[in-house]
């Protein structure tokens, strides 16, 4: 038999109170000068053996009530099962949630800041010789120490320090960690802890192997869920989900319009969301601006216009105040503001007579939306050679390259298309992050180009082209799908109106289809196909950079998608340069839990990582390795796993010179909010599950755990029955026999 | 008027009379019938003298006819002797204001000497406690009220009760039967008290026993922590009454029942007086079942 609050047996000490009131309580009694003192004493000789006999057994029944009630508070009950109870050593293993819910307030405090105190709880209810070992757990584990397992003092320190991470809820890969770590101790006792707010996703993602881990766990230590908050609590949340500059490049000498994408993600309305946008940390509009309502599951675009007034790779920041959950309202994107884009056009079919003839007529005007006068100060900077004349010098400060239904050449004549030179430039452009669109035409023969651009070349283009263009009746032109469209693509907006309106009054007459299976298919990606799903525009990402084919010309000759009949020409260019152009950042963005890296353009002795915090570590010369002839600096998975910018620079230089990295939270973890109750729990693991609460009683509320079968209902019920024996036998005695 | 001497008792007691169920001897005409052939006036026949005989009551005209000595007999109505034996130990202090025990007692006596002077019977008064407190002798005067009464009202309670020898000496001292009151709540020992009330029988006496007793005595309706002191001794004795009043009862129900039927057996007429009741109804009550038995 053990006790839960053993301290209370002292109440067993007011048993002396009625024992002390019964030998020396004096009351006092009424003098009464009595003439009939024989017979009274006569009777108190008949009477005196049971009233002492009364008086006895009421003592020991008022002595018995207070030991019992003193019994019932130091709550008594068996050992656990599990093992052979409480002043045994005990293998602790605690497992803390991080995933950014945690973040979330309950009260004055974080449900972090819960679980936090629970676990100081459990470390204080762990008898003697027990040792401890603790990982956090989001949707990976990491262990946190101590270094000895019996350092309960170290152990209680790294519980102060843990922090919400950006990450979102798995629970697999942390009880995975804790059986293993529990099996490894010695201890005939092992209890898990898993300190929580049970998010619903955390079983979701993985049940079936959550479900069975926690069979395994069962047969061999004792799994406790702490909950960390309270299972009905709705939080009202708001994530920043993306932020675009659409519709234009990011480029210097203009206002540039930022679309902030809010998403509700809880259950309830949101009121007086206010959003702000810095870039590089300085605000770029005085004001932030509210958004007065958004309704659960409702997506709201914000608006907000900066001014960029340097080039080079800047830092966009969002965020919104306002909501429940800080863990998602901030969001940075990387964006390289540029001063001048550099396109070059290789024309297959120019035309000096009449430009307007000219294979690149259309890109060239779709690329330069301007008045003429304007062109020379616009930002956007085209480059138009022909295909005979173009070579790998005029690659050197190309961001982006057109060819224009450009002959490949022949086989049997390679210099009747693109040069070879210029071509094994264009490969290793494309690599660095360079972006190339391809355009079909008459002079774009599939065999030259599979042979010299395809899967027999350069390996540049999506797919390898069929054998000949498809030619669509007159009446009755191939048209693109918006429907099509890939939902996560550059092109996505063409998906819905207006767009996807332009889109769908484009007319193709003659289509160049690639080839989506077979030889040089693997790694493309069909972003827009025609109605009767032949691919129209795909893609390849080709090291850093990424190649688009289009499957008919970008003049007039085989459509009318750049000429005046269609408004998707425009956009479409746009969207594209807008996309490849973006691709070509040193770093770049990536979610929160993804490694980061880095191919610097020279070796260093040593390399940095810049923490979002500003604090400087120094990373591990392991990490600087040498991938073929690339050398590589990785920042692993573990050390992104809070959101924000990540900087990895070369010893000692200064933050300009590296990388940058926006890390964003994963929006998963918002996604769904929702706590498991209890009897989720039940369902999901075949069982109910031991689950307490996260506060002020936890280490009662674990000691309760360990103790199985507590008496004290079945105390307290002797209680009551004494106490009504004690009444009903002081009534009988108050009467007179 | 002394205290003791309350009208209304007085005026019920005079309205029923008081009638002896004996014939006593005595020397005063009264209502009560003596049973002794002596003096008077009332002729009832002849008898032979014999030595000894007061010469002054021979019929000297019987012996001029038959020359022998012969003596007149008479048959006279006589005033008998009332003895009133009080017993003023300490148990009966008792009780406070009209129900104290022993002015209850007083009071009882008073009523009695008033009526049975007020029939030209006499009176005689002894208060006795351990011993004997005051005596007056038999008197049959009105003015013997007033000196009964005093003497009463001098009384004080003291020493412990010593009944049956007392009664005894009566007994002994005593020689005209007549009939004794004795008023007291018998807290002695009850053997004692029976033999001297057999010892007055014996001597011809009619004997009433007044048991005087007070309401807490009979009942016990006491309670809560009391600290009971022996009036008649130095023993205390702690206790919460209400615990034991059934023992109490029982014992006290016993010695009542004891001192009844000591008295029935004994031909004592035994009267319980409770002091809570009024005096007036517990006299009158008993001076009507007393005539019903005189009559009869």
């Amino acid at each position: 038999m053990t006790f839960l609050s053993p301290m209370m047996l002292a109440g067993a000490a007011a048993v002396g109170v009625p024992i002390a009131l019964h030998f020396f309580y004096k009351p006092r009694y009424r003098r009464l000068p009595w003439a009939a003192m024989s017979f009274l004493k006569e009777a108190l000789e008949q009477t005196s053996r049971r009233l002492r006999f009364q008086e006895w057994i009421l003592l020991a029944l008022r002595c018995l009530v207070i030991l019992l009630l003193a019994l019932a508070l130091a709550r008594p009950g068996w050992m656990s099962a599990g093992g052979t109870g409480r002043g045994e050593a005990i293998d602790a293993v605690l497992v803390f949630d991080t995933s950014y819910s945690m973040a979330a307030r309950e009260g004055d405090k974080t449900r972090l800041d819960l679980a936090k105190e629970a676990a100081l709880g459990v470390l204080d209810s762990l008898p003697p010789n027990s040792s401890v070992q603790m990982f956090t757990c989001a949707d990976r584990a990491e262990k946190l120490g101590p270094q000895s397992r019996f350092n309960l003092d170290q152990a209680r320190q790294l519980v102060a320090a843990i922090e919400p991470t950006s990450l979102a809820t798995d629970f697999l890969p942390g009880l995975t960690a804790a059986l293993e770590a529990a099996e490894s101790g010695t201890a005939p006792v092992k209890e898990i802890y898993l300190f929580t707010d049970l998010q619903k996703q955390g079983f979701e993602r993985q049940q079936g192997a959550v479900r069975d881990l926690c069979d395994r766990i069962k047969t061999r230590a004792n799994l406790v869920f702490v909950r960390c908050g309270k299972a009905d609590r709705k939080l009202a949340n708001v994530a920043v989900t993306d932020v675009q500059a659409v519709g234009t490049i990011p480029h210097t000498k203009t206002r540039v319009p930022f679309v902030v994408s809010l998403k509700n993600t809880g259950t309830e309305v949101v009121k007086g969301i206010k959003v702000g946008l810095e870039l590089d940390g300085r605000a770029v509009e005085r004001d932030v601006v509210q958004v007065e309502q958004i309704d659960p599951g409702q997506v709201v675009p914000v608006t907000l216009t900066g001014t960029l007034d340097e080039p080079g790779l800047r830092v966009l920041t969002v965020r919104v105040t306002g909501d429940g959950l800080p863990g998602d309202n901030r969001l940075d994107r990387l964006i390289l503001v540029r001063d001048v884009i550099r396109v070059l056009l290789v024309d297959g079919t120019p035309d000096r007579d009449s430009p307007a003839d000219s294979g690149s007529h259309f890109v060239r005007n779709a690329l330069t939306p301007v008045t003429e006068n304007r062109t020379e100060e616009y930002y956007i900077r085209p480059q138009v050679v022909t295909a005979a004349e173009v070579g790998p010098a005029h690659l050197a400060n190309a961001d982006v390259v057109y060819l224009l239904n450009a002959p490949a050449g022949a086989e049997a004549d390679p210099r009747a298309g693109l040069p070879a030179d210029f071509v094994a430039r264009l490969k290793e452009f494309v690599a660095a992050g360079g972006g190339l669109v391809v355009g079909a035409g008459d002079q774009v023969n599939p065999a030259d180009y599979n042979r010299v651009l395809g899967s027999g070349g350069a390996g540049l283009l999506p797919f390898d082209l069929a054998a000949a263009a498809e030619t669509a009746p007159e009446a009755d032109p191939f048209a693109p799908a918006p429907e099509s469209v890939a939902e996560k693509s550059f092109l996505a907006p063409f998906r819905d109106p207006p767009f996807s309106s332009a889109l769908r009054a484009v007319g193709i007459g003659k289509l160049l289809p690639t080839r989506e299976t077979g030889a040089g298919s693997t790694g493309g990606r069909v972003l827009v196909r025609t109605a009767d799903g032949k691919p129209f525009v795909s893609s390849r990402v080709v090291g850093e950079g990424e190649v688009i084919f289009v499957g008919t010309t970008l003049d007039e000759r085989w459509t009318n998608f750049p000429g005046r009949g269609s408004d998707a020409f425009v956009p479409f260019t746009q969207f594209t340069l807008a996309h490849l152009t973006g691709r070509k950042v040193p770093g770049g963005n990536k979610t929160a839990g993804e490694p980061l890296v880095w191919f610097p353009p020279e070796a260093a002795a040593g390399y940095e990582l810049l923490l979002p915090s500003g604090r400087r570590v120094r990373l591990d010369k392991a990490r600087s390795t040498v991938a073929g002839e690339k050398l590589t600096v990785t920042v692993p998975p573990n050390d992104t796993a809070g959101a924000g910018v990540y900087r990895i620079v070369l010893d000692g230089e200064p933050e300009t010179k590296g990388a940058v990295f926006a890390v964003t939270p994963d929006l998963r973890e918002s996604a769904n909010l929702d706590a498991a109750a209890d009897a989720d729990l039940a369902r999901w693991l075949g069982y109910s599950p031991v689950v307490i609460q996260a506060g002020a009683g936890t280490e009662a509320a674990v000691n309760e755990v360990r103790v199985r079968r507590e008496w004290t209902e079945w105390v307290l019920l002797a209680v009551l029955v004494f106490l009504v024996a004690e009444g009903a036998w002081a009534w009988v005695c108050g009467r007179a026999w | 008027m002394p205290s003791y001497l309350k009208p209304d008792i007085l005026a019920r007691a005079e309205a029923l009379g008081l009638k002896a169920r004996q014939v006593v001897e005595g020397l005063r005409v009264g209502d009560h019938k003596s049973p002794y052939k002596g003096f008077s006036v009332e002729f009832v026949q002849h008898r032979e003298y014999v030595p000894g005989d007061d010469i002054r009551h021979i019929d000297w005209k019987s012996y001029g006819r038959s020359e022998r000595y012969t003596i007149k007999q008479y048959e006279q109505e006589t005033n008998f002797i009332a003895h009133l034996l009080v017993d003023a130990s300490n148990s009966m202090r008792y009780g406070s204001g009209e129900t104290n025990k022993l002015e209850y007692a007083k009071l009882l006596a008073a009523s009695l000497a008033y009526l049975i002077v007020r029939q030209r019977d006499s009176v005689a008064l002894r208060v006795f406690a351990d011993g004997w407190a005051a005596e007056l002798p038999a008197s049959s005067q009105l003015g013997h009220i007033n000196t009964v009464t005093r003497t009463l009202e001098e009384v004080q309670p003291r020493d412990k009760t010593r009944i049956g020898p007392l009664l005894d000496e009566v007994a002994d001292r005593v020689g005209r039967r007549g009939l004794v009151f004795l008023v007291s709540d018998c807290f002695d020992d009850v053997d004692g008290v029976l033999a001297g009330l057999r010892h007055l029988r014996h001597r011809g006496h009619e004997v009433v026993l007044f048991h005087v007793l007070h309401k807490d005595e009979v009942e016990f309706p006491l309670d809560g922590n009391i600290r009971f002191a022996d009036l008649e001794g130095p023993d205390e004795l702690r206790t919460r009454p209400h615990l034991l009043r059934p023992a109490y009862l029982r014992v006290v129900n016993r010695f009542l029942e004891e001192v009844r039927r000591g008295c029935d057996g004994s031909g004592v007429d035994y009267v319980k007086m409770v002091t809570g009741r009024p005096l007036t109804a517990a006299l009158g009550e008993y001076l009507v079942r007393r005539l019903q038995v005189v009559r009869r």
